[in-house]
């Protein structure tokens, strides 16, 4: 019974279009070599923790990464890092440590997904948000690092402003 | 009663009268250092696939690790004598530059580490230098006991497309180890990645059970199958819970990472980390594989006071009279491991030892149940997040009736 459940799952499924990677017409990189590039060119980091089937990486990427502003400002603006959540992929840490993608979760209490982290080139993050974000959430986050408020203020405070 | 239901509770108590009658309680001796202390810019890692990093074998307790002391990653193995006052460091096989994730398991009167290299999985004998070649482009090597003496070792690797499951039985020939061809699992291959297998012997259907990370449906489920090396393997059947999507339109589900699968006379116990409550992130679950090797009800077997804290690293062990699994949390403020013990069809709350909590930090949890009864655990400990490491270890003696320390 279990088998034949299985198959049905499998044949639904694989109809299915979408699930979450990183957003299309973007460049991301593996969260070592966005740090390491991070150091030579002066930006600051974007870290996006991302799972495959997640619903809310999906729909993120779909209705707000799409927009353009959203692209060229981060395209432009900073190193892009994209970790699988659950993946294996062997990475190498500032301090050296070599570790798996899915270790990077707890050291930025990435436990859901989608989480996104701004971070300055040597992994110290700015910024973290947690969950679905609108275009609007994106750039607002995006000015709000790169105009240098966070040294001055909390986001919530940036956004109540009206900067 | 918290998340747990109660269906989960009665599935483990029917499908294992024989095994849960004693709960299982431990004194745990004060921890040692099984690699000396911390060292600025050294870091240990005990991450094999399906956690067989830690084994008892005769007299004798051994660890299996990565450090980078030398200056790249490279697989370590210390064994400690009972009775004796530290972990002494033994020779293990070598590969050419780096080496990652190794899992130890015994094979006849000899220890085997398998683990992978730059140039693919590799297996030794562990006081022997020399390791073979098992796969050129394998990872996440995993090992599990198997009849005759033998053992069955099970990996990761590209195939076309996507990674596949593939083994090899592993032998002894003269005092050297031989291995059998490498093998894809027969009956397993989907159109999508599979990683982190975990393995382990079903005694009453004489048979292997492989479990593993599977994205053929696009995100990550676990799948299972019993069977052999040479036979092939049954259909697949998923593991974790069916959900359905939270969006019609978006996603497709929740996700679930790292099973660990040990062996018993009533089947074979699988721990996971599973986030189907997905706000939460992981929680740990366990499930039974008896006389199908199909694996039953899922069961939540963190208790309440884990309610909104994420959960890593699952490990478990299976003893003869009882069911162990750990992980770490920050339920308190910063990392501890966390126990629970299966007994009487129900898993207990959650426990620690002293040594296991506290202002450290401790992840990354090992466990092995030897013959007396004995809870074997070790782990990773750091002074602050992303600091320097040392591996840990302490015993647990069983005691009659006891609290066993905690929250």
């Amino acid at each position: 019974m279990q088998s034949a459940v299985f198959l049905l799952l499998l044949a639904l499924v694989s109809g299915l279009p979408a699930w979450a990677d990183p957003p299309e017409n973007y460049v991301f990189h593996p969260y070592d070599e966005a740090l390491h590039s991070a150091r030579d060119t002066g930006r600051k980091v974007f870290i996006y923790f991302g799972r495959e089937g997640c619903g809310y990486c999906d729909l993120t990427n779909r209705t707000a990464f799409v927009d353009p502003r959203v692209r060229e400002r981060y395209q432009q603006n900073y190193e892009l890092a994209y970790v699988d959540s659950e993946g294996g992929q062997r990475l190498t840490l500032p301090s050296g440590e070599r570790i798996v993608e899915r270790e990077l979760g707890p050291r930025f209490q990435a436990f859901v997904t989608p989480v996104f982290v701004f971070a300055e080139a040597d992994g110290t993050p700015i910024l973290r948000r947690v969950g679905v974000q609108k275009t609007e959430d994106l750039l607002a986050a995006e000015r709000f690092v790169a105009g240098g408020f966070y040294r001055r203020m909390n986001f919530e405070e940036f956004r109540a402003s009206g900067e | 009663m918290n998340r747990r239901t109660a269906t989960g509770l009665l599935g483990l108590g029917l499908l294992l009268p024989g095994v849960l009658q004693a709960g299982a309680e431990w004194t745990f001796s004060e921890p040692l250092n099984v690699d000396g202390n911390w060292q600025a810019g050294v870091f240990h890692h005990l991450e094999s696939s399906g956690r067989r990093n830690l084994v008892v074998h005769g007299s004798e307790v051994c660890l299996t690790w990565e450090d980078n002391r030398d200056g790249t990653p490279q697989v370590r193995v210390a064994c400690r004598a009972a009775g004796d006052p530290e972990f002494s460091p033994r020779l293990r096989p070598g590969a050419p530059r780096e080496s990652y994730e190794p899992a130890l398991l015994a094979l006849g009167d000899q220890l085997l580490v398998a683990f992978e290299a730059e140039d693919g999985v590799r297996a030794g004998l562990v006081g022997q230098p020399e390791a073979l070649a098992l796969s050129p482009s394998g990872a996440q090597v995993t090992l599990a006991p198997a009849p005759g003496g033998q053992v069955l070792a099970v990996w990761a690797e590209k195939r076309e497309r996507h990674r596949q499951l593939r083994g090899a039985m592993l032998r002894l020939e003269a005092g050297a180890l031989r291995a059998g061809p490498a093998m894809w699992l027969k009956g397993i291959a989907g159109d999508g990645d599979q990683g982190y297998p975990a393995a382990a012997w079903l005694a009453n259907r004489e048979a292997h059970v492989v479990a593993w990370e599977d994205r053929r449906f696009r995100n990550t489920v676990l799948m299972s199958a019993i069977g052999s090396l040479n036979d092939g393997f049954s259909l697949p059947m998923q593991v974790n819970g069916l959900w359905p999507p939270h969006s019609s339109e978006y996603g497709v589900s929740s996700g679930v990472a790292r099973i660990a699968l040990r062996g018993g006379a009533a089947g074979v116990l699988a721990a996971w980390a599973d986030k189907r409550n997905f706000r939460m992130g992981h929680d740990i679950y366990a499930a039974l594989a008896a006389d199908s090797g199909r694996f039953g009800d899922n069961q939540l077997v963190q208790d309440g006071f884990a309610e909104g804290v994420e959960q890593w690293h699952p490990a478990l062990a299976m003893g003869t009279d009882a069911l162990v699994v750990a992980w770490d949390d920050d339920r308190d403020g910063n990392s501890d491991l966390w126990l629970t013990t299966g007994s009487g069809g129900r898993w207990s709350d959650d426990w620690n030892a002293a040594a296991m909590a506290g202002p450290l930090l401790q992840t990354h949890p090992a466990l092995a149940l030897d013959s007396s009864g004995r809870l074997h655990v070790a782990w990773v400990e750091r002074r602050e997040a992303g600091g320097a490491t040392r591996l840990r270890y302490a015993i647990g003696t069983p005691v009659a009736a006891a609290a066993v320390g905690g929250k």
